[in-house]
This record gives structure tokens, C-alpha cells and sequence, in this order.
């Protein structure tokens, strides 16, 4: 902010108005450097699922730019700019993390951490000469402690999302309940076709030796065995599809358990031996450089658990639905064979 | 019985030492150097070895050559009217409203007799600290505020002496900051005005006698905190250019 803008800025708090000066603040704040930077270091934050990088996003999506008067202009120049001096890869950069793509931070020296009250890179944290070598181990190990626990607390929340999550447990309760009442449908409809080969009856033993063509019943029971025996296969089917649908769940949820305790005791040893590395350097007054990627851990890949937004869409699949309306089609067809031949036996009896 | 002389320079020749301080403040140069000769010592040790031996205290003490100047010609005659680097005042009204009449520039003369006390020192040694009780305390109130703003100081014990509420600037009076505000935003004026006005601090102090310190504070607040940020993102913008062009490099 210049002089002017600041005397401008004064006059306005006094009601003074602005009639012969022509004001672009808006369009100079949108076109200015620090806000293309902040937009690009917006779009560069969204590859990383990271708290910091989280935050920065939900930030500069709470920006609010419909600005009235000076002060508002400024305050939201300086926002932008706060923004923008806070949101580079090298702020919120977790070097125990594994990443698929390649980084704009070519070293932990080149990470930023709050020193002596404002922020530093490790690098000038390494060569400072003002402070003790106390002093910088305690903010290197509170550091490290952060890292480690940012990447565990991350990996246990991403885990919740799917092994505690209450709504996909009783989703997919719920679908393989639909699948036993449909399931009990069918062995009804499969018992009630075995019991022509089974049962005694006159009806059904002239329908095995003779299959009249010229009697009702013979197409009746024909169409009640066939449609049963498709309706089974379809219900068959439904199973295999739901079951194939959930498999990640189910897997996720044991694997993920015991791969976190894994990934929990890594990036504790990870983030010791950061600290010490960079302990090292301070001793060495020796700066980072080209390490960036030496204290990697593993993540859980990001698809294995965001899949679990995927449960819900079964409802809209549309095989699983033509499976449904196809089992409700054959059943409905055996029971209308399964009615006239029960209609025939009770008439002949 | 022949009256001997005093000269001090030049054509300027005063029949005792009384005299002769009273006009130190038209040449302060010129009797700078007198009060350091040998000669007006050998002349002030004949007269008064009271005297003597405080001017050998101003002395070692080191001042400013002003105000140097001002203490040795107040030993000399402390009863005379303020006097100081060519300013006269015959009261301290006068005082008050030359310091307006300059604003918004301050007179560093006039700020002096503020900064090195010399205008508290000059109304206990005159008695005036009980004739005037009143601005006795707006001087004294004036040299506390010096820690926090000088010029912040200067001004609110102009205002305080001279019991002026409108502001006069550039030779123009106005009675409220709408008023100012909106003769200040023609442009030539804005220019002016916002080159010098968070350093002198004349509108700023009379914004806050009107009552208005919640608004200046607040403002003043909003400029540390941009100016704070607008640095601290140039640096980190730079250091960014520095890391993308140390991964350049390196490719």
C-alpha cells in the first residue's frame, strides 16, 4: 500500500468522497503477481492431501472479493498476499511423505518452519549463528514430531473415513439384507419346483411321464420351474455382482489395519532420523541440498481409500439394477405358473 | 566611570554580561564561539565564580551547540523572555501558535525546546511553573509522550498551550476531517499530504483530540500490518525465484 492509498484510506473513514480519482483496485489486486502466484500455488496445494495444503485451499475458496470501499480492497490485497507468502509447496511440504509426481522443493533444507518467531528455511536455521544449538534442536525435533504426526494422524482419519464409517456399514447391511429376502424368495420358489420331482402327486407324475400338451398344467409347472431355476441364477448373479462391488471394503478395511501399524512405526523411525540428519547439518553448519525425497514413507495409495465414496453408487449402477428387475420379472413369472398349477390341483382334486 | 565594553564580534558590543545574553539568540553561531573563548570565561570567572563554575558544568556536559547556546545565555540573564535560534516569544501562546502557524512542517528549533527540555528548565528557573500550572503540565506531558513520538509530542503540546481545535493547514483553517478530507483529495493537495502526514503526524494528533483515536489507531494498525506483509511476500516471492532457479541448475 502507498502513501496515497494510505491517505486515501484515512479520507475514507471520514466520509470523503473520491469523485476525480478513478479506482481499479479490484482489477490491479486480480492482475497483480502475488495473486497469480497464489493461484498457482492454489492449484499445485490440491495435488497434496495434506492439512496445510488442505487449509490453503479452503482459504483462498473463503476469499471474498466483493469489495465497497478502500479499506475493504486493502484488507483483501493483504490477504492475498498473506496468502500467497504462505501457500508455496515449501510451507506445507511433509518430507516423510511419498509422492507420485516430482516436487518443486529440491531439498529439507528448503522447507519452511516458524524460527525465532517468523518463518525460515531449514537452511537459515542451519547457518544462524544468534541462536544455540539447544535451541534449534528443540525446534528441529518439534518439527519432526509434527511431520510424523501430521502423516500418522492423516493415515488414521483417511482409515476412519472407511473402517468406522457408520453410513457404508449400514448401506451395505442393509443391501446384503435386501439379498437374503430376495435369497429366501428364490429357495421358496426352487423348493417349490424340486417338490414336482419330489412329491407324490398325481399331477406332477403325469407331468414327468407323459407331459401332456394338451393340459394347463403342464405349461404352468414348465414355466414355474423355468422361471425359478433363471430367478436362482439371476439371484446368483446379484450376489457375485454385490459381493465383487464390496470386496474393497471388506479388504481395506483388514488390510488397511494391519499395513497402518506398518506405515505408524515407519514414520516414526523416519522422522527420528530427519531429525537427526538435520541435527547434523547444524553441527556441520553444513546447508541441505538434493535430498528432498530421503526420508519418504509410504502412503496408502489415495484411491484405496477414497473408494469407499464409490459404496453408494451401486444403487446407480445399472447392471445391478437390470439384475434386480430381471429377478423380480422371473419370479413374478413363476409365480404365476406356480398359482395356476396350485388353481388346477386344488379344481381336479 | 568609563563603562568597559564587552565585544563579542564585529560591531556588536554590550555593556555586561545581562545584555549580551539577550540578543545570543539573533546570532547563535557568532556567540557560540564567544561563550567558548577564553575570553568571555576570564570575563564570566571575574564576575561571578557561581557562574563560573555552572557554565563549566553546561560545558562539560556536551550539548548541542544550540542548546549550548540557549543554557549559557540563560545563566547569563534568566529573566528574559523565551528566547532560541532566532524565535522570540513574549508569551507561550505565542509559542503554540508559531508551531501551528508552520504546520504541518516542524520547526526543529522549535522541537528542541521540547526535546532537550529546555522550555520546562526555562519556566521552573523563571518561576512560571506556578503562574501557568496549566501549561507547566502540558509541557511536562508533552516530554513523556517524546518516548512513544516525538512529533506526536510537539504537536499535542501545540495544541494544548495555543487551546486551538481547529486544524490550520497550509495557512487554511478547518473545522472537522470531512472538511480537511475533502480539500485534501484534489490532487495536487493528496500528493502533498500523503508524502509527509504519517511522519509529521499533525493531522493524526488532531484527529485524536477530536476524539477520533479509536479510527487512527485502528488505521495505523491496518498500514503496519500491509506494509509488514507486502515485505514479507516480496522476500518469500524472491526466495521462491531463488529455489525454482537452484531446481534449474540442477536439471
Amino acid at each position: 500500500m502507498n502513501n496515497i492509498d494510505k491517505a486515501i484510506l484515512l479520507a475514507e473513514k471520514f466520509g470523503a468522497s473520491f469523485t476525480n480519482i478513478d479506482f481499479s483496485y479490484i482489477k490491479d489486486i486480480l492482475s497483480s503477481k502475488e495473486y497469480l502466484t497464489l493461484i498457482n500455488n492454489v492449484k499445485w496445494a490440491s495435488n497434496f492431501q495434506l492439512e496445510k495444503a488442505i487449509a490453503i485451499q479452503d482459504d483462498f475458496k473463503s476469499i471474498n472479493y466483493d469489495v465497497k470501499s478502500l479499506e475493504a480492497s486493502i484488507v483483501l490485497a493483504t490477504r492475498i498476499n498473506y496468502l500467497s507468502s504462505l501457500s508455496a509447496e515449501n510451507y506445507y511440504l511433509n518430507p516423510l511423505g511419498k509422492y507420485n509426481f516430482e516436487l518443486k522443493t529440491n531439498s529439507i533444507g528448503d522447507l519452511m518452519l516458524v524460527y525465532d518467531g517468523d518463518y525460515h528455511s531449514i537452511n537459515y536455521l542451519i547457518k544462524d549463528e544468534m541462536h544455540t544449538e539447544g535451541f534449534k534442536m528443540k525446534v528441529i525435533a518439534d518439527k519432526c514430531e509434527m511431520y510424523a504426526r501430521e502423516l500418522v494422524e492423516k493415515t488414521q482419519a483417511d482409515i476412519a473415513l472407511t473402517k468406522d464409517n457408520k453410513g457404508i456399514a449400514y448401506f451395505i447391511r442393509k443391501t446384503y439384507f435386501a439379498f437374503i429376502i430376495r435369497a429366501i424368495f428364490s429357495l421358496f420358489a426352487i423348493f417349490a419346483s424340486l417338490s414336482v420331482f419330489i412329491l407324490d402327486i398325481d399331477m406332477f407324475n403325469s407331468y414327468l411321464n407323459s407331459f401332456p400338451l394338451n393340459e394347463i398344467y403342464t405349461y404352468s409347472i414348465t414355466i414355474s420351474i423355468v422361471a425359478s431355476v433363471i430367478n436362482f441364477l439371476i439371484l446368483i448373479g446379484i450376489f457375485c455382482y454385490i459381493s465383487n462391488f464390496f470386496y474393497p471394503y471388506f479388504y481395506f478395511k483388514h488390510e488397511a489395519v494391519s499395513k497402518s501399524n506398518k506405515i505408524f512405526k515407519k514414520v516414526s523411525k523416519s522422522a527420528k532420523n530427519l531429525a537427526l540428519y538435520i541435527l547434523q547439518a547444524v553441527r556441520d553448519k553444513k546447508e541441505l541440498s538434493n535430498d528432498i525425497n530421503l526420508f519418504s514413507t509410504s502412503f496408502i495409495p489415495k484411491e484405496e481409500y477414497l473408494y469407499y465414496k464409490e459404496m453408494y453408487s451401486l444403487k446407480e449402477k445399472g447392471l445391478y439394477q437390470a439384475l434386480k428387475y430381471f429377478y423380480l420379472i422371473f419370479y413374478f413369472i413363476f409365480l404365476i405358473g406356480f398359482i395356476l398349477s396350485l388353481i388346477y390341483y386344488f379344481i381336479n382334486k | 566611570m568609563k563603562i568597559e565594553y564587552i565585544n563579542v564580534f564585529g560591531n556588536l558590543n554590550y555593556p555586561n554580561l545581562l545584555e549580551l545574553a539577550k540578543d545570543s539568540y539573533l546570532y547563535p553561531n557568532r556567540f557560540f564561539k564567544f561563550y567558548n573563548s577564553n575570553k568571555f570565561q576570564a570575563i564570566l570567572k571575574n564576575t561571578s565564580q557561581e557562574k563560573y563554575e555552572k557554565f563549566l558544568e553546561i560545558k562539560n556536559a556536551n550539548y548541542i551547540q544550540e542548546v549550548f547556546t540557549f543554557k549559557v545565555s540563560y545563566l547569563l540573564n534568566p529573566y528574559m523572555s523565551l528566547r532560541y535560534q532566532y524565535f522570540k516569544f513574549d508569551n507561550y501562546v505565542q509559542l503554540a501558535e508559531t508551531m501551528l502557524n508552520y504546520a504541518p512542517s516542524i520547526d526543529v528549533y522549535l522541537k528542541d525546546l521540547l526535546i532537550y527540555h529546555l522550555l520546562s528548565e526555562y519556566m521552573e528557573n523563571t518561576g512560571d511553573f506556578k503562574m501557568y500550572p496549566k501549561i507547566y503540565k502540558s509541557v511536562k506531558d508533552a516530554e513523556k509522550q517524546l518516548v512513544s513520538n516525538q512529533n506526536i509530542a510537539y504537536w499535542n503540546l501545540a495544541f494544548d498551550i495555543s487551546k486551538k481545535e481547529n486544524l490550520i493547514y497550509d495557512g487554511k483553517e478547518f473545522k472537522t476531517p470531512f472538511e480537511f478530507f475533502q480539500y485534501v483529495l484534489a490532487i495536487y493537495d493528496l500528493f502533498k499530504f500523503s508524502s509527509s502526514f504519517l511522519d509529521d503526524c499533525y493531522v493524526l494528533t488532531w484527529l485524536e483530540r477530536k476524539g477520533y483515536s479509536y479510527i487512527v489507531s485502528r488505521f495505523i494498525s491496518l498500514c503496519r500490518l500491509t506494509d509488514q506483509i507486502d515485505t514479507k511476500t516480496r522476500i518469500q516471492l524472491a526466495d521462491q525465484l531463488l529455489i525454482d532457479l537452484k531446481k534449474a541448475e540442477i536439471k
